[in-house]
Formats: C-alpha cells, sequence, structure tokens
C-alpha cells in the first residue's frame, strides 16, 4: 500500500470499541493521515476476515456521516448496547412522542437554502438563513412524504412497484413449486414438503402473489422447529395486506405511488413497498371499488392492533386460532389472503430422506432457485441478522434480490424487543444493505486481483455451509451476480487513485475541484448515444481473463486523444473497469490517449494495489468520465472532475456503464465558467508533481486536501 | 504587520498565492497573533468566523507551499489550543453518550465546563451551550431529571443570548421531554392525544384528526402546547379547504407562540399564514 509505513503506535492496541469512544485521539496525527492510519490499524491485528477488517477501519475514523459502513461485528455491539441501554422508557416515550408534537409547516419559505434528512416516517428539511441582524441562522421544517413541501411534490412521478416478473416469463419447470399461505395458517406450520406434496401449486397466476422466502434454518434437521418463522411470515403478511389494501382505499385503487427522483425516495401516501406490490399485483386484479370498500369495512376494526403489521400478534398466536379467527368473518380479505403463495425451502423442496424420484426433484427444485426469485419477490425473515448473513446460501438469496432485482423486503423474523413498529432494527437493513458490498470486494480480490483462492475468498466472509460440497456452488453462483447496483455515499468513504484534472496555462497549472457538490446538469447536452458495457460489472464477462493485466492507476497509451477517466466503488473494480476500457476502447468511437482510475470505497476491505491518492494533470482535447449513474450524479469524485473539467471549456462525455442504451452523452463546454469561481481553482503544477497521499484521503476533506 | 494581515484577508485566490510566496516567512511569524480574536470582534459570532475562514484560506495556501505549520496551528497540533481541547472533549463526550455511558461523560464534560466558565468570546459560548445541553443528557440518562432540567435551561439561556434560533429550538424541545417525563398523568395525556392527531394527520385522516383535537378544546390547560394544538387545527382546515377558520386558528397559533417566547412557532405559523391567505385571496378572486 504505497511502501509507506504508517505510525499507529499510539492506537494498535487499542481496542476498536474504545477507539470509536474517543474520537479526539484520531484527529490527532491531522487529516492527511487519517485514512492511511485507519487502514493501517484495520490490519494491524493480522486481522483476515473482511469484516473485521471492515469494522476496524469504521473504528479508526473520526468523521462518520449519517450512514458508515455497517459490519456485522458492528451490529453486534449495537445490538448489544441497545438491549443494555439504561434510558428510561419514559424519556424515550416522550422523545418519540416530541417529533410528532413539533410545530407543522405547510410549506417551506423561499427563502434560504435547505439540507433534508428523512428519518423513515418524517422529513426534516434545515434552512440556512440570514437574518435581519446579518447572522447566520438555522432552522427545522418537519414534513410527513404524505404531505411533503411544494419543491419536492412538484418533481415526483408516479413510481409503483414492479408486476412479478413470472406474469410475463412462463417457465415450465416441474421443480418450482409454490405453498398457499392458506396451507400455512391450516397447519399453523411449514409442512415438510413431503407432507404438503398436494397443496403446492406449480403455475404463476396473474392476480396471485408469490413470495420467495429467505431465511435460515434454525436446526440441522428442520428450519422451524417452534414454528415462529411460520407465525411471524404468515401474520405479517397478511399484515402488509391490511396495510395495501388502507392505502388503495385512501389513495384510489388504480392511483400510483409517487416518487422523487432527485431526493430518491416515495412521497405521498404509500405503504410499506411490500404492501404496494400487493396492490399492484394481488388488490388492483383482484378488487373493484365495490369489493375494496368492503374490504376496508372488514379491517376497519383491525387498524390499531395491525399497526404493527402484525408483529406483536404474531408474538403471541402460537395455534394459529387467532389468525384463523381473523380471517374467518371476512371474506373479501380471506379471498385474497388464498391469492398468495410462497416459496420456503422446506415445504417446496423434498426433504431428506428421498426417494430418487424426490432426489431428481430436489436438484432440479436446487438449480431453480435463482429463477424462482426473479420471478416472484424476495421476502427475508430477518432474526439473527449476523447469523442470516454468515449461511452461504443466504447471502446469496439475499445477494440475487439486491442486486439482480434491486429490491428485498424484510420482515421480522422472531420476537425480538428492540425492532418498532413492526421494523427490523435500522442497524440490521443497514448491515444487509453493506454486505453486498463486502463480497463484491471479495469476488473482486480473487477474480481480478488474483490474490487468494474460491475457497479462501469463501473463508474470509465467514460464509458458513453446512454441506462443504456446496461452497464452490455457492461461490461460483455468487461470482456471477453483478456489482452491487445501490451506491451508499458517505464522507468516510475512501479516496484512492489518480483524481485526473484539466490543465490550464498552456499546462503550467492544473484546475483543481474544490467542491463535489451534485452537479446540475445545465451545460448544452447532445441527445445520448449507446454503449452497452454494463458487462464490465460482471465477473467472468467474455474476454475476463485475456489482455492487459496491468492495475495501475494512471496508463498513457499515446500522446494524441482522449482521456478516459473511470470512477469506481473500490480499487479492485476500478482495476476490473480500466481493463475493460483497455480492451474495449475502440468502441468509443475516438482514440484514446490515457486511462486513469480512482476508487471511492465505503468499505475498503479488499486488496489495493495502489492505496494512495494524487492528483494527475491531464492535456487531452476530451474526456470520457465512465461510472454508474447514481455514482456520475451523485458521488461527489465525478461531480468534483466535471466542475473542474467544465471550468477548463473542456468537452466531455459521459458513459453511464450500469444503463445499456442512451447512456453515453456528449456535453460541449458551456461560456467558461472559469476557474477561482469557488467550486475550482487554479494551482500551479509543482516541479515534482502533486503531493502523494500515502493511504488516501476520506471524501470527507479530499478535495481540501488534494494539493 | 496589520497592513499584510488586511491585505490577505482581503485578497482573490491568485494574489493570495502571490502574498503567500512573497511573505512566507513574515506571516508565519505572525500567524500566532493572528489567531487571537481583537477584542471588538468578540461580541460578533458572524466576524468571528469570517477571521478564522481568512485565516483557515491563508494557512492552506501556506501548506501548497511547503508550510504546514499555520494550519497545524488552527486545527489545533502541536500547541497548547483550548478551543480543540474543548472541540475534542465535547466530541468525545458524545460518543460516550452513544455508547451509553453517561458517567463517563460527565467526567470528560466536568473540567470542560470549569474551563470555559473561566474563558469568554463567541467560541466559547457556542461550546457553553452545547457543554450544557450534553450534560443535560448525560443527567437525562442518569434519571436525575432536576439536574438535566437545570443545564438544559442554562444551555437555552445561553443560545437565547447569542440569538442563536436552532439552539433555542432544539434545547426548548428537550425542556418538553424532560417536563413530559418529571410531569403529570394530565400532561402526559395531553401529550398523547396531541400526538394521536399528528399521526392522523399526517395519514391524511384530518377530519379524523381534528375530532381528537377537539376533544382538546374544552381543556384549560393546554398551556405551553396551545400554539400546537391550534397550529395543527388551522393546518387541517387549510388541508380540507376551509381557508378562513384555517386563518383564524393559525392567527391563534402565532399569538400563543408570541406569548411563550416560541421563535420557531412564530416562523412557522406565519408562514402558515401567508400560505393560507394566498388560498383565500386566491378564492376571493
Amino acid at each position: 500500500m504505497g511502501g509507506v509505513p504508517t505510525e499507529i503506535s499510539d492506537i494498535a492496541s487499542v481496542p476498536p470499541e474504545e477507539l470509536m469512544a474517543d474520537p479526539g485521539r484520531l484527529w490527532a496525527a491531522g487529516p492527511r493521515a487519517i485514512a492511511a492510519r485507519a487502514l493501517a490499524y484495520a490490519r494491524a491485528t493480522g486481522a483476515q476476515t473482511y469484516d473485521e477488517i471492515g469494522f476496524r477501519w469504521s473504528a479508526a475514523l473520526p468523521l462518520r456521516d449519517v450512514a458508515p459502513l455497517q459490519t456485522v461485528h458492528r451490529t453486534r455491539l449495537d445490538h448489544a448496547l441497545q438491549l443494555e441501554r439504561r434510558e428510561d422508557p419514559r424519556v424515550e416515550r416522550a422523545r418519540r412522542e416530541q417529533m410528532r408534537l413539533r410545530h407543522r409547516p405547510i410549506d417551506v419559505p423561499p427563502d434560504g437554502r435547505y439540507r433534508y434528512e428523512f428519518d423513515g416516517e418524517l422529513l426534516h428539511l434545515t434552512r440556512r438563513w440570514t437574518d435581519s441582524g446579518g447572522r447566520n441562522q438555522e432552522d427545522v421544517w418537519t414534513f410527513p412524504v404524505t404531505a411533503p413541501p411544494s419543491m419536492l411534490a412538484r418533481d415526483a412521478q408516479d413510481h409503483d412497484e414492479p408486476e412479478l416478473a413470472g406474469y410475463r416469463i412462463r417457465l415450465e419447470d416441474p421443480a418450482m413449486r409454490w405453498l398457499p399461505l392458506r396451507t400455512v395458517i391450516e397447519r399453523a406450520a411449514f409442512p415438510r414438503m413431503q407432507e404438503c406434496r398436494e397443496a403446492l401449486t406449480s403455475e404463476i397466476e396473474p392476480g396471485h402473489f408469490y413470495a420467495f422466502l429467505s431465511h435460515r434454518w434454525l436446526a440441522r434437521t428442520e428450519p422451524d422447529p417452534g414454528n415462529g418463522q411460520a407465525r411471524y411470515a404468515a401474520w405479517q403478511l397478511v399484515g402488509h395486506l391490511c396495510d395495501a389494501l388502507r392505502v388503495a382505499g385512501e389513495r384510489g385503487l388504480h392511483t400510483p405511488r409517487r416518487f422523487n427522483p432527485l431526493i430518491g425516495f416515495v412521497i405521498g401516501l404509500a405503504g410499506s413497498a411490500l404492501a404496494e406490490a400487493l396492490i399492484v399485483n394481488l388488490v388492483r386484479p383482484s378488487l373493484d371499488d365495490a369489493t375494496l370498500a368492503t374490504a376496508l369495512e372488514e379491517i376497519a376494526p383491525l387498524e390499531h392492533e395491525l399497526a404493527d403489521r402484525g408483529v406483536g400478534l404474531a408474538g403471541d398466536d402460537a395455534s394459529f386460532e387467532r389468525l384463523r379467527g381473523l380471517l374467518a368473518d371476512r371474506p373479501v380479505l380471506t379471498s385474497l389472503v388464498e391469492r398468495m403463495h410462497v416459496w420456503y425451502d422446506y415445504s417446496c423442496l423434498p426433504q431428506a430422506p428421498r426417494d430418487e424420484a424426490d432426489e431428481e426433484f430436489f436438484v432440479a427444485g436446487l438449480a431453480q432457485l435463482v429463477a424462482c426469485q426473479v420471478l416472484s419477490r424476495t421476502v427475508v425473515l430477518l432474526d439473527e441478522t449476523e447469523d442470516y448473513l454468515s449461511r452461504g446460501w443466504c447471502t446469496l438469496e439475499a445477494l440475487v434480490a439486491d442486486s439482480e432485482m434491486g429490491r428485498l423486503d424484510l420482515l421480522v423474523g422472531s420476537e425480538r424487543s428492540t425492532t418498532r413498529e413492526g421494523r427490523a432494527e435500522f442497524y440490521f437493513e443497514t448491515l444487509l444493505a453493506d454486505r453486498p458490498h463486502v463480497i463484491w470486494r471479495a469476488l473482486l480480490d480473487t477474480e481480478v486481483l488474483q490474490v487468494q483462492s474460491s475457497a479462501e475468498c469463501m473463508s474470509r466472509l465467514g460464509l458458513a455451509l453446512s454441506d462443504e460440497r456446496d461452497i464452490p456452488i455457492v461461490y461460483d453462483r455468487l461470482r456471477t451476480i453483478r456489482a452491487p447496483a445501490k451506491v451508499h455515499t458517505d464522507a468516510s468513504e475512501l479516496w484512492t487513485g489518480v483524481v485526473p484534472v484539466p490543465v490550464a496555462d498552456g499546462g503550467a497549472a492544473a484546475v483543481i475541484p474544490r467542491s463535489g457538490g451534485r452537479i446540475l446538469r445545465s451545460q448544452p447536452r447532445a441527445p445520448a448515444q449507446t454503449l452497452d458495457w454494463t458487462a464490465a460489472l460482471r465477473l467472468g464477462a467474455p474476454g475476463d481473463g485475456s489482455g492487459n493485466a496491468s492495475t495501475s492507476e494512471f496508463i498513457t497509451l499515446g500522446a494524441d486523444g482522449c482521456h478516459v477517466a473511470v470512477i469506481a466503488s473500490c480499487e479492485g473494480e476500478a482495476v476490473q473497469l480500466t481493463r475493460w476500457v483497455l480492451r474495449h476502447r475502440d468502441e468509443l468511437g475516438t482514440q484514446v490517449a490515457s486511462v486513469s482510475w480512482l476508487a471511492t470505497d465505503i468499505a475498503p476491505v479488499g486488496s489495493m494495489p495502489c492505496g494512495t491518492l494524487r492528483v494527475q494533470p491531464v492535456d487531452a482535447p476530451s474526456w470520457v468520465v465512465v461510472a454508474t449513474g447514481t455514482r456520475l450524479e451523485h458521488g461527489h469524485a465525478a461531480p468534483a472532475i466535471i466542475a473542474a473539467l467544465a471550468a477548463a471549456a473542456t468537452p466531455y462525455r459521459l458513459l453511464e456503464i450500469d444503463r445499456q442504451t442512451e447512456n453515453l452523452a456528449q456535453v460541449e463546454p458551456g461560456p467558461a465558467t472559469g476557474p477561482g469561481q469557488g467550486d475550482t481553482e487554479i494551482v500551479p503544477i509543482p516541479a515534482g508533481g502533486f503531493p502523494v497521499h500515502a493511504g488516501g484521503l476520506l471524501r470527507g476533506f479530499a478535495l481540501r486536501e488534494l494539493v | 504587520m496589520t497592513d499584510l494581515r488586511q491585505r490577505l484577508f482581503a485578497a482573490p485566490p491568485e494574489l493570495l498565492a502571490e502574498l503567500c510566496k512573497r511573505y512566507r516567512d513574515e506571516i508565519v511569524a505572525s500567524f500566532p497573533e493572528w489567531m487571537v480574536l481583537p477584542e471588538p470582534l468578540r461580541g460578533d459570532r458572524e466576524a468571528a468566523e469570517r477571521w478564522l475562514a481568512a485565516l483557515i484560506r491563508i494557512g492552506e495556501q501556506l501548506e501548497r507551499l511547503g508550510e504546514p505549520q499555520p494550519l497545524a496551528w488552527l486545527y489545533g497540533e502541536g500547541r497548547d489550543d483550548p478551543v480543540a481541547k474543548w472541540t475534542t472533549a465535547l466530541a468525545h463526550a458524545d460518543e460516550l453518550l452513544s455508547a451509553d455511558r453517561p458517567e463517563e461523560a460527565i467526567a470528560v464534560m466536568r473540567p470542560v465546563l470549569e474551563s470555559l466558565g473561566q474563558s469568554s468570546g463567541p467560541i466559547v459560548d457556542d461550546l457553553l451551550a452545547k457543554a450544557h445541553g450534553k450534560m443535560a443528557v448525560a443527567l437525562l440518562a442518569l434519571g436525575d431529571f432536576e439536574g438535566a432540567r437545570a443545564f438544559t435551561l442554562a444551555a437555552l439561556e445561553a443560545c437565547i443570548s447569542t440569538s442563536d434560533l436552532y439552539g433555542i429550538y432544539a434545547y426548548r424541545e428537550n425542556l418538553d421531554v424532560i417536563d413530559a417525563v418529571a410531569g403529570d398523568e394530565a400532561l402526559a395525556t395531553l401529550r398523547a392525544q396531541l400526538a394521536e392527531a399528528q399521526d392522523l394527520s399526517d395519514a391524511g385522516r384530518l377530519a379524523a384528526a381534528n375530532e381528537v383535537l377537539g376533544e382538546l378544546a374544552g381543556r384549560d390547560d393546554v398551556g405551553r402546547y396551545a400554539g400546537k394544538f391550534y397550529g395543527l387545527f388551522g393546518l387541517n382546515l387549510y388541508r380540507l379547504g376551509d381557508f378562513e377558520r384555517a386563518h383564524a386558528w393559525t392567527k391563534a397559533a402565532l399569538d400563543a407562540c408570541d406569548q411563550s417566547d416560541d421563535l420557531h412557532g412564530m416562523i412557522i405559523y406565519a408562514e402558515n399564514l401567508r400560505r393560507i391567505d394566498e388560498r383565500r385571496r386566491g378564492r376571493e378572486t
């Protein structure tokens, strides 16, 4: 890692938990040394597992935003803390109440600058303004998402949950079976497949709802010995269905949900994502306004007790009598429940001991797991997240849903005192969100940087499989999943590689960006062309193993041509994308003179062939900036580089590498904004080049400390 | 040297780079002196912030020229800088509070409070308010409601004295929480009903929300929540399209906030009134 030894004797022996509680000592060496020291600390004990490295890295950072990297180690710590928390319950209740007792505005005033925060229920807009005395002031304007301020409402678009793919794609496979939810409720359990074979269905019918239940096995021979998973799954599926009916009633049966793409979340009246999926796939095809009205009458008395979507009642209904009683005199609700089906491995695949026919069925069914997920809706029964994510099959299922389909619903999987309103704890959700990033780095280490074998990869990920023969199967499936679609950005992300910048003053100076704020694309932009490079985001793409094996962060190919700036989620991915660019550069339709990469890494747990950060002035007549769409627009690095290009009046193209069509946009320089206007600065290039930051810089001060 | 400082403070980026290059040694020698905020600026938070920002710009420019010391001084490195020490200690206390270790947080904050009490200036006022606020949180976690209330009041007073609106808003909320916990059944019921009405309003069930509020109308102990009560009634009526009554209730909310020195409430209901009156005028025309 740059070959520079990093001095951490002052913190090397301090446990991570202590370090987290005393961020002052982490500032001691100055902002430029923080990343290098955190990287050294992360690996100081010889930590091998990716999770432990991530935990130690995160503990050694004094700078955190709202959502730093979440690891299994950290989740355990947070959960233990929450269980031991001594806060008076009256204080907690008063705090939660206080949010609702804030004065509520109709809209925000037109003056001032706003930043917003969404806490899962309420939108808090903090206004910065200058009062009549010339003082800077801040105040908070709180809104429910059902009635957002006009500036957020006007950019919203219709955005329903998608239809199940199973309605469009017919897959004739006898090994794919679905268990009616009614059967689970009748039998008060997930029955063993051989005991419910006659109830299983194989067709996916429009107007019916299908959920793939991902869960962990609680015992070696049966997954749900106390029937807790069955109880929690059934009650919550019914709870979310009631939520769906309520929303459909209040919003209008066919009125779509609204979504603001600029801020990235739903606004207006909406149910949970699962409830919205039920509206689209079950409620709308099954009901009309009259039957919906009847359904609303049926569920009206349940509003209070199902406010937590069934979690509380699930805990007390061991025999399912209460749930059966609830459905008994509610014919419309019951008719909808009868159209709900689940895939649960124990009930849908033959269990050992198996005869020959069942063995064939089992093997064929196992091969169809991903198809089952793709055709339905993946729902994770979350109880012990740390354990769930240490299971190989569970992890694979969560990743397929998250990366391939971009969505995954969470249900509370067991009784937990720390859940709120029927939702899994926040840190469990963030752990689930960050896990794909960690796994992606492990796969890149194995496949691209080739620092370990696949078995070592699985071991360092801490993925357990009860049958060791499954290890290569699960690994092989993991490596076929594309790079995580979701981007997690935070002030604590690590920048390494090269920040390429255009030159000024005939090459004597460089245009240095100083701000990474989101770019509003106001520059003239030609219609986007199509260049499908999405295969670059998958491992093992055709031609992957051939050609250039360089890991260099700056590659010169010739004197003339454009510069290609790659921005990636980590060094491994940066190397993968750069190699792709080198192999496919002819498809850009112009000569390429040089290629650089910059990694902006929320989870720097993987191997780092570079491990440093520097500014590289580039004298090129045009540029291509390559990154995922979200990273181009919302990450800080791409907007910073684009700001420098705009200031230097350099034409550039933006290539959204995760889009298949209309993803290569030419941006002509507008009227030169001119450097030195706040976002950029012209800095003379020193004789020996700009400084090299060993260990890189954290995003929080990367642009300030760069040169 | 004052002349050099003034030129540096006013210089655009290119000139600043040039001046720093030319007068590098003089600037480094004078920098510690410039770090002492001149007396006339100490009561003016804005001016103090501008002063500090100018010093940071100079420090960064010098660092680019290979002279890191002034920036290091500003960040409190290698120098006995009390502000940096206070800030670090408060950050430490924050982390201890997050880790549910209030006793240790108090132990970290006691010397900070003592030291801040012996100093003065805009940064000190700001830090003192924060230190009092954190102390209150720690005491609340330990169940010492009286102590928590006293420190919250001190934080609130410090914010009122510096006209820090955000601080006033935050510490008033904290005070509400403390009083709710230590309060009687009547207060608990009042808060619960208001919260229920707000939930109903948030869910778009405006008439039901006003029904709950209607039950409160007969109470004569609405007291400190009068602004919230009237304001929510007004907001629901506005959304129901009854602009005349919405105006009346929102005006009552504004007056109630005025009487209780609730600045945040006054700003919000004044803005709500403006919106309501716009709609009223729109209907008239």
